[in-house]
């Protein structure tokens, strides 16, 4: 629901509380109650200021197996976790709902004969027509099905993956055997296919590689290993070795003052390498790419531009998506899954910095990402 | 001491303990084109056999069909007579350098790697 039209029901929801006497909005009362009562597959109920329950609707009642009358007048921490309520989330969700003017979470709530499920909800803030805060509105909805399919999907992609490996591995072994004996034998032909076959089994261990850190994330298993490094030679050794792959491009690099970065140089270097590979698949030969790195107070900022073909504001948000592939991509008949871009900018939350992207369509882009600086 | 000889005691020896066959094959033949003896195991019985003794390099899957491979890494390293004989881990599992450091591990890989990855690492250590 757009943040808009909530705020309004909200002020309008506890107008009826106020002034529930007054005929017209005894009616308002009774059609607002109808509604979210009808409304039985979500959990919908409202607190006072200190998370203290007033309403609970019959979607609550089905979730969470309390009648209204058991839980009116009780504290909303009792649908938490007793690991959620030693770590103190009833009160801070609480205070970000109030602070935000919404929170959406995802988390195990616990039923009266204390089963827990997977639910996704979402805290306001309730106000009156002053703006005063009264209480807050919880919408919960289960969704322990979706947790469960979910985890069985990652779990197949990351078992597959691994299967897949192991075949990929000898396929890779015989063929540098048939490498050496084409070489030996000067067969042009063969040894131009077996490169070939070479480059192919390159991108089929990246996709795999890919699905592998696309479960994780969704597993929520991205391990980061931090270290401490230099961001220039960083950054060398990543054109290096993008140079090695593709010589169509003249790869700038400019630098501002040294800085250490801290963080897991691998991943970091797996994120650099897809944003200049992306600049050199999505511009012309020939054309410029610019690497920079920069620094605020807070955090080191490198960035890629490319003169190439551009991103749409349409689409700009949309590139950072799971499977999502731009336009132009599929125009210019360009390869790839849709993955990169995802991976790269979960790589760099996780490591709480950000990732944005500037761009004009027939100009070119620029992909910037962050990472907080951390003194040794 | 005649040249054959030189060339005989000068061979490094790898053992390569892994119970695929369609990588073991290749891998033996690769390595022994590249100047290295090469022997094999399929599981740890065969592995704990009289063969590490006798070897310079061991390259060690972590999944085997009898035994674990980080089990066999313990087993060796903490033998007085093979425990200064350098073990590569290798695995699809991507978790590899993590169970190869637990396991005592002188290196790992993961799979799929190519020839010039693996024997990058083999001239570190022998």
């Amino acid at each position: 629901m757009p943040q808009s039209k909530k705020g309004k029901y909200s002020s309008r929801l506890s107008n009826t509380r106020k002034q529930g006497t007054h005929g017209s909005f005894r009616t308002h009362e009774g059609f607002y109650r109808m509604m979210i009562e009808s409304l039985d597959g979500q959990s919908i109920f409202t607190t006072d200021k200190g998370g203290v329950i007033s309403s609970w609707n019959s979607g609550s009642e089905k979730l969470f197996g309390y009648k209204e009358k058991e839980v009116i007048g009780k504290n909303v921490s009792l649908i938490f976790t007793p690991e959620d309520i030693k770590k103190n989330i009833p009160k801070k969700e609480l205070k970000e709902a109030k602070k935000k003017d919404k929170v959406v979470e995802e988390r195990n709530h616990i039923r009266k004969n204390g089963s827990l499920f997977w639910a996704s909800g979402l805290i306001y803030p309730l106000r009156d027509e002053k703006k005063v805060h009264r209480g807050f509105t919880f919408i919960l909805i289960n969704r322990t099905e979706e947790k469960a399919f979910d985890k069985r999907k990652d779990d197949f992609i990351s078992t597959a993956t691994h299967e897949l490996k192991t075949p990929v591995m000898s396929i890779r072994l015989f063929a540098e055997i048939v490498e050496q004996q084409t070489k030996k034998m000067g067969d042009k032909i063969g040894l131009e296919s077996v490169r070939e076959l070479n480059i192919q089994l390159d991108r089929l261990t990246a996709l795999m590689n890919y699905l592998l850190d696309v479960a994780k994330i969704q597993q929520g298993k991205l391990k980061l290993e931090k270290t401490f490094f230099d961001v220039s030679v960083f950054i060398h050794e990543v054109i290096t070795v993008v140079k090695g792959i593709s010589t169509g491009h003249i790869i700038r690099f400019t630098k501002s003052t040294p800085k250490e970065m801290y963080a897991d140089r691998e991943r970091i270097s797996q994120v650099l390498t897809n944003l200049v590979s992306n600049a050199i698949k999505y511009s012309e030969k020939g054309t410029k790419v610019i690497v920079k790195s920069t620094h605020d107070k807070k955090n080191i900022i490198i960035s890629i531009q490319d003169f190439g073909f551009g991103i749409p504001k349409s689409e700009q948000k949309l590139i950072f998506s799971r499977f999502y592939r731009a336009n132009s991509a599929i125009e210019n008949n360009i390869s790839g899954i849709g993955l990169g871009l995802y991976v790269a900018i979960q790589i760099v939350k996780a490591h709480h910095g950000k990732m944005w992207v500037k761009s004009a369509v027939g100009k070119g882009s620029t992909f910037y990402f962050s990472i907080p600086i951390k003194t040794k | 001491m005649n040249k054959a000889n030189k060339t005989i005691l000068k061979t490094k020896t790898i053992l390569i303990i892994d119970d695929n066959p369609y990588i073991l094959k290749p891998l033996s033949m690769l390595l022994s084109g590249f100047g290295y003896s090469v022997t094999s195991a399929t599981d740890g019985k065969e592995a704990s056999m009289i063969q590490v003794p006798f070897t310079n390099l061991i390259l060690l899957d972590s999944r085997l069909q009898d035994m674990k491979g980080q089990d066999i890494c313990k087993k060796i390293k903490s033998d007085k007579t093979t425990k200064h004989i350098p073990i590569i881990m290798c695995s699809a599992d991507n978790r590899i350098k993590i169970i190869a450091q637990e396991a005592g591990a002188d290196d790992s890989i993961e799979k799929p790697f190519n020839m010039a990855e693996l024997l990058q690492k083999i001239k570190k250590y022998i």
